[in-house]
């Protein structure tokens, strides 16, 4: 098919969607579709564009309003019209292809008898996403939203999008849960990061409650906001808006500006200060006697000083499997450093046999919201040396898209995950040294 | 994926209640767009998903692998989309199309197809808004193109138009989003 045969075919899928198909383009769009299988790729696409775009949100014209919103003639609307919010409907999630090969759908039924979540609905899943009920039973298939429902991601590219009935948005990303209550007025962030993009409520019942273990946001309007629940601390960090933060007791504790970040420890003591941009230069501290940072991977002494071990570990993208892994802590809103094509990462390193290996980055779009993730690799050996000499690695982000995960945005990219590999050959693998610099820095330059 | 027989023997695998899902999770959208094509109405056919999916989890234990719970979604769909269309009389596209349009999971275009729905949400979000609210008119809220057209005070020729305009850019899109380019979507407004 030519770009003519190719617009010709929309006019009919369009029309034929219609049922507006006189008899000869009837006839004409079933020979195209019988004997060209290119038309037939197309239409396909075709009504998976259609699938898609019944997804998005409600528009309104900018000439009109809500109020003034002109219903269509009854005669002009067929059956399938959109049903409304007391009907069962299916939401649709687009296919994995950065996570382990696991799609995600969006289901939103009501269950005859059974108390279900009305106001706010799953719209996106990507990657390993499972949803429990109140009882913990995995609800199979499309899951329903019923109050209570336990919402947990998994995988560093994994997410779900919960959506209320004005789009207004709580993304839920990597490896984290939540728990939906009270048809989503109440929203518990039980372990990782979800970003919440509110539109102002005029109505305060219309305002979202967002909880984690620490603390409380209380009607959540006009923000845009992500809430972080580690092992030891949370964080609040508002890119837009205010947002009025307090214990779970329910005692006030900060409000929380555009630009800022509030810090809560375990044992209350919070801490606000303006949020610190992402840098695009980064070199890792390893003297900090538990340097902040890493989830998995061991510090050890040198007489060199301080380096990082990989820990033998289950890595979820291998379904499990246990390998020799560094792996970071995930700040997902900040993350570690911004990447630009060729910027340059220096790792200082030795290994007692050679063997192969891999460091990665779980890298995001530089501008939120969004929650577009990618992957960098590099895949090589890491190369022992005699007498247990230290080795240099030195890489380009430009030389890691090789790679079925690589990010489909352009950089700069934020990375907010970092892994070294070895799979499940203990190489002996030791990290003395991490370092980023951009472009226009010599690499023997300082980083701040 | 659980074995079952005797040691041996031929054992045949089931797949897992999880396993069934999974697979039709990564394949919604390609299972949904078939009965939407058949029945024209995404709400409906994300109906006719459900009921597939309940069903293949009711008939998991015939499952050898992922390509033949694919195989028999499709044509799971397909025949229920094909008794939707007849209760409402309307008509469906001939048996010999509807063949066509069920293929095997794993040739190329299947292949495809999944990298696609990836691309296309993507190539979604960079829709100029009134283009997204063209395609959520027409296939979110069911209107036709007529109906489109006194909404927004235009002629239902020009509605067409747009509609068409903005289904070629997104394929185009997507087409760059597969060969690794990053460009915009394109003047895709209605």
């Amino acid at each position: 098919m030519n770009q003519q045969g190719d617009s010709r075919l929309d006019d009919l899928f369009i029309r034929y969607w219609d049922n507006a198909l006189a008899p000869a383009e009837a006839e004409e769009l079933a020979r195209v579709l019988e004997c060209d299988p290119v038309a037939r790729d197309q239409f396909q696409l075709l009504s998976m564009q259609a699938v898609a775009a019944a997804e998005l949100p409600p528009y309104i014209p900018p000439q009109l309003d809500r109020q003034n919103l002109p219903a269509p003639a009854p005669e002009e609307v067929t059956s399938k019209a959109r049903r409304g919010w007391s009907r069962r409907r299916l939401l649709t999630a687009i296919g994995g292809g950065l996570a382990a090969g696991i799609g995600g759908i969006l289901a939103w039924r009501f269950g005859r008898g059974e108390e279900v979540n009305r106001r706010v609905k799953l719209v996106s899943a990507q990657g390993g996403v499972v949803l429990r009920d109140a009882a913990g039973n995995v609800v199979p298939t499309l899951g329903r939203i019923l109050s209570g429902t336990t919402i947990t991601t998994q995988g560093f590219s994994a997410n779900a999008v919960l959506q209320y009935r004005d789009g207004s948005t709580i993304c839920v990303l990597g490896d984290s849960a939540v728990a939906v209550h009270d048809d989503g007025d109440q929203i518990q962030l039980l372990q990782g990061t979800a970003t919440a993009s509110i539109l102002p409520q005029s109505e305060p019942e219309g305002r979202p409650t967002l909880a984690s273990q620490l603390v409380t946001l209380r009607k959540v309007s006009g923000a845009f906001v992500t809430l972080a629940q580690g092992a030891l601390t949370a964080e609040v960090e508002v890119h837009h808006g205010t947002v009025a933060a307090s214990h779970p007791s329910g005692e006030p504790m900060a409000v929380v500006g555009t630009g800022e970040v509030l810090t809560i420890r375990g044992d209350g003591e919070h801490q606000m200060r303006r949020t610190p941009p992402t840098p695009d230069s980064f070199n890792w501290d390893f003297n900090r006697p538990s340097p902040g940072g890493w989830k998995v991977g061991s510090r050890g002494e040198t007489p060199a000083g301080p380096m990082i071990r990989p820990e033998f570990w289950p890595d979820p993208f291998y379904k499990g499997t246990e390998m020799y892994q560094i792996r970071s802590e995930q700040p997902w809103a900040r993350g570690w450093f911004r990447l630009q094509t060729e910027s340059t990462i220096r790792v200082r390193y030795r290994v007692k046999k050679t063997g192969a290996g891999q460091l990665c980055f779980c890298v995001r779009r530089d501008k939120l919201p969004s929650s577009e993730t990618g992957m960098l690799e590099y895949n090589g050996d890491f190369v022992a040396a005699e007498a247990g000499e230290w080795q240099w690695l030195t890489v380009h982000p430009s030389e890691m898209l090789a790679n079925r995960y690589s990010p489909r945005f352009a950089a700069p990219w934020v990375a907010f995950l970092v892994i070294f590999n070895t799979y499940e050959s203990d190489l002996g693998l030791e990290i003395a040294e991490f370092r980023v610099t951009p472009p226009e820095l010599p690499h023997g330059a300082d980083a701040p | 994926v659980r074995a079952c027989g005797f040691q041996g023997r031929e054992t045949r695998m089931t797949l897992e209640p999880d396993a069934v899902v999974q697979v039709l999770l990564r394949q919604r959208l390609r299972i949904t767009a078939l009965a939407a094509s058949v029945v024209r109405d995404v709400h409906a056919a994300d109906d006719l998903f459900q009921q597939v999916v309940l069903a293949a989890l009711e008939a998991r234990g015939e499952f050898h692998d992922a390509d033949h719970v694919l195989a028999w979604s499709l044509r799971a769909v397909r025949h229920r989309a094909v008794d939707w269309t007849r209760r409402r009389q309307i008509r469906p596209l001939p048996d010999e199309i509807l063949d066509l349009l069920e293929a095997p999971s794993g040739d190329p275009v299947g292949i495809l197809l999944s990298d696609r729905g990836e691309a296309l949400h993507h190539c979604l979000s960079l829709l100029a808004p009134s283009a997204r609210g063209l395609l959520q008119m027409k296939y979110g809220e069911g209107l036709t193109a007529p109906a489109i057209a006194g909404r927004l005070k235009r002629s239902a020729d020009a509605v067409y138009q747009s509609l068409s305009r903005i289904h070629r850019c997104l394929r185009e899109c997507v087409e760059r989003q597969l060969h690794g380019a990053n460009a915009p979507v394109g003047e895709a407004t209605s």
